[in-house]
């Protein structure tokens, strides 16, 4: 068979390994003009703020990858925050038990997710919007709005405490969940059957791949992802706050795009979410080194989104995908 | 001579491949009913969607009252007076009658609202044409399949068309139903209508219309006043005179039945199927278009679920619920809509060829990614897939090529029976070739084919036995070795 040599061209890198670029250039240009990025200080902090909503947003893939979409993580992760701290606080209950337990019931509470979607053959946008409202609607009712404070201290730990006095340990959670989850994504048959029934349902089926379970099973795991951040945030704040969590789901759908993944399903990696979800944080950390007023914050990360996906479909229409 | 409604010269149409139509005249004169046949894949529906303005000819000439015209879309078609009535109701159910009839021909005020009012008014005078007594504010999915195509006419109507084209209007109505569908033809054409009607029922043909005019291959074979026409005229020129029969060696088989399927229903597109297939046999099923072939295969494989039923493999009952059951059995299934319902487009050949058997090749921590390299290049070389790589994604490779993944995709789970529906749809003629020698191949290494086909030509090269389907019922099963391609169609209609 007789190989075209094609010319190489910057398009025909992933998505994920462009915004790599871009982000590692970011860095360079900072650093150069504010040495003050790359103090230690800086970097723990940023790579700790990154943590939270890019753990959501390898959730987030997985659900995006099925062709699903979740919006109850915001939620999830609240009412973990809150209900771990209530058992810590209210019950004296070891804070690990009730960590453990309180994961369980977030990853049943994703399973509920699925099982509306595809046994009741729900759209996934308004089942996790209305499920998402319960959850947020639990927070109140627990706490009546006010935060549960003195969580123990052998569980602010968890948020505060750095490995090495260097690397916190929420960006260690962060590391060590995307190397679990890109590893079930791309070495399992789990992992595969998500971006077969993502990139073609029927197919999918008529292939004999348990459709219903797989995405059960991803909304599960989605939740679990949002909760270990809710738990996490609220290990690092010291008390739980009832409004934790509440502004991640579009942060964590964007890291996603930013990353490469498509809303339509079937494409997308873990490691795009890592990336997208740091580089995300470094526009914001940016923002504020450069004492640009924070009110850009936002217009320059839509904007960044709308590029991302247009080069994205730039690439698409090249390779005549469309 | 009559006033000609409508002349269509030479009409000239290629599809990527193909050449769809060559040189179609049709003239139709004023007031006539003209009756359009052939068999799936003859061009009819492709000479209408040319007029009607979806596909565009490469040549020829279209004459409406003696007028060249032009036609590029079909908002075009419907300002010149030309309407059709197409064989899927394309309604929005969840809006009032007389919504759908002028959609898209709203009556509006001096304001450019739509004017209700007048809508409804406009709408039961529509509905008196064809006697229909519906309340237009009703909403349209709480109606009859009948009443809705009755709707579809409507719009129509209210056009103010005067060519109608009746795309296979009856496929779904009862027989009563059809009759008054019939009578209200009739009825257009004495109020001053001209009507093409396109069906696969004979005796509807014959009874309603004045002329017929039979297609082949793209080309318009013959055409007669209905008068001179009778059903074996119509079967003998639908199929050609030519028969097609490849030599084929005569297999001998043994008589074990390895599949059974007995008293097969769902409802509305299949009732009591039975038949044997067994080992080793290509057993063949044709019919046309919506007689419920696809629809069975789907069934039995437990993509649909079946009203009624048994399944024995091997003599032996077994429950089949949901596709991954009967791949369990040994079943596997080549779908007709490749790119629809085969492939996984993003995903690379090796993946599309290993999906079905990942457990296989997962040694409980990790795919083994070597394996599944090796077995895809088996396959690669053993049935002649042409890829740059076992990691080029599958859309990137042709027709042929992505079925042949998708066989392979059974081969490598070792299935026993394997389901094919069009194999070779779309499919360019090499690659056809290709496939038909795998098929015997496989067949030769044990596997049990089940084939649905509507290129009877194909059945009756394949197939040691053929079962032929009507509206959802078993008309015959015959050997292939006696039959002829006219067989086929004259089991089926008559």
């Amino acid at each position: 068979m007789e190989k075209v040599r094609k010319k190489w061209s910057l398009l025909d890198m992933p998505t994920e390994g462009m915004i790599f670029i871009v982000l590692i250039v970011m860095c360079v240009v900072l650093a150069l003009i504010k040495p003050a990025f790359i103090s230690q200080y800086n970097l723990s902090t940023l790579i700790r703020t990154i943590s939270w909503t890019t753990i959501v947003a390898f959730g987030q893939t997985l659900v995006l990858l099925t062709g699903g979409i979740d919006l109850s993580v915001a939620g999830v992760a609240g009412m973990s925050g809150v209900i771990s701290a209530y058992l810590m606080v209210n019950t004296g209950m070891n804070p690990f038990v009730a960590i453990v337990l309180v994961l369980v019931l977030a990853l049943g509470c994703g399973c509920l997710n699925g099982i509306l979607i595809t046994k009741l053959n729900m759209v996934p946008f308004i089942v996790t919007l209305a499920t998402g409202s319960v959850f947020t609607g639990v927070i109140y009712v627990i706490t009546k709005g006010s935060p549960i404070l003195g969580i123990p201290q052998s569980a602010v730990k968890l948020g505060q405490g750095m490995l090495f006095h260097v690397i916190p340990y929420p960006a260690l959670f962060m590391i060590l969940s995307c190397i679990v989850l890109a590893y079930i994504a791309g070495y399992t048959p789990f992992g595969r059957y998500i971006y077969a029934v993502g990139g073609n349902p029927k197919a999918a089926r008529i292939a004999g791949i348990k459709s219903g379970k797989v995405i059960i099973l991803t909304y599960g795991i989605c939740a679990f992802m949002a909760s270990i951040a809710g738990i996490l945030i609220t290990c690092r704040l010291g008390t739980a706050q009832p409004s934790v969590g509440s502004d991640w789901v579009m942060p964590s759908v964007t890291a996603a795009c930013i990353g490469g993944t498509s809303l339509a399903g079937g494409k997308g990696k873990i490691i795009g979410a890592l990336v997208g979800g740091i580089f995300m944080g470094v526009i914001s950390n940016a923002i504020t080194i450069l004492a640009v007023s924070t009110y850009w914050e936002k217009v320059i990360t839509g904007i960044v989104i709308l590029v991302a996906i247009a080069i994205d479909r730039f690439k698409a229409l090249r390779n005549n995908e469309i | 001579m009559e006033k000609l409604l409508l002349e269509m010269r030479g009409i000239t149409k290629v599809f990527p491949g193909v050449k769809a139509l060559k040189d179609v005249n049709l003239a139709v004169p004023q007031g006539e009913i003209r009756g359009l046949i052939g068999e799936n894949g003859a061009g009819k529906s492709t000479l209408m969607n040319v007029l009607m303005g979806i596909y565009k000819a490469e040549q020829g000439e279209l004459f409406l009252d003696g007028e060249k015209i032009e036609i590029s879309s079909p908002a075009e078609a419907i300002a010149k007076g030309i309407g059709m009535v197409p064989q899927e109701l394309n309604l929005n159910p969840y809006v009032s009658v007389a919504e759908n009839i002028f959609l898209g021909n709203e009556i509006k005020n001096k304001f450019g609202m739509i004017n209700w009012e007048k809508t409804k008014k406009e709408a039961v005078k529509v509905m008196n044409i064809i006697g229909l007594n519906i309340d237009p504010s009703d909403i349209v999915y709480r109606l009859s399949t009948a009443q809705q195509q009755l709707i579809q006419l409507s719009r129509v109507l209210a056009t103010g068309a005067k060519l109608l084209i009746f795309d296979e209007p009856t496929a779904s109505l009862t027989t009563q139903e059809t009759e008054v569908l019939l009578k209200l033809m009739k009825k257009l054409q004495v109020q001053g209508k001209t009507i093409v009607f396109i069906t696969h029922h004979l005796e509807e043909l014959l009874a309603v219309t004045d002329r017929i005019t039979i297609m082949r291959d793209g080309q318009v074979v013959y055409e007669d006043d209905t008068v001179n026409m009778n059903e074996s005229l119509l079967i003998e020129h639908m199929a050609g005179k030519k028969v097609v029969k490849t030599e084929r060696a005569i297999r001998e088989l043994k008589p074990d039945i390895l599949l059974k399927i007995e008293n097969f229903s769902r409802e509305k597109e299949f009732s009591e199927v039975s038949f044997e297939v067994r080992k080793g046999e290509i057993f063949g099923i044709g019919g046309l278009v919506g007689s419920g072939r696809t629809e069975l295969i789907s069934a039995i494989f437990g993509i649909t679920k079946k009203s009624t039923g048994q399944i024995y493999i091997d003599g032996k009952e077994v429950e089949i619920k949901n596709p991954t059951q009967a791949i369990s059995l040994g079943m596997g299934f080549v779908p007709e809509e490749r790119r629809n319902h085969g492939i996984f487009p993003m995903l690379s050949v090796r993946e599309n060829m290993v999906i079905s058997s990942l457990n296989e090749i997962f040694n409980g921590l990790f795919l083994k990614k070597e394996k599944a390299r090796s077995v895809t290049n088996s396959y690669i070389e053993k049935i002649r897939i042409k890829t740059p790589s076992t990691e080029t994604q599958i859309k990137s490779l042709s027709g042929g090529n992505q079925q042949k993944v998708i066989l392979a995709r059974w081969l490598a789970r070792e299935s026993k029976i394997l389901f094919l529906d069009e194999p070779t749809r779309g499919i360019d003629v090499n690659a056809k070739s290709e496939i038909y020698s795998l098929i015997h191949q496989l067949t030769k290494e044990g596997m049990t084919v089940i084939i649905v086909s509507s290129e009877h030509e194909e059945l009756l090269l394949l197939a040691d036995r053929i079962m032929v389907m009507h509206e959802g019922r078993v008309k015959g099963i015959e050997d292939a070795a006696k039959m002829k391609q006219q067989d086929i169609l004259e089991i089926a209609l008559k």
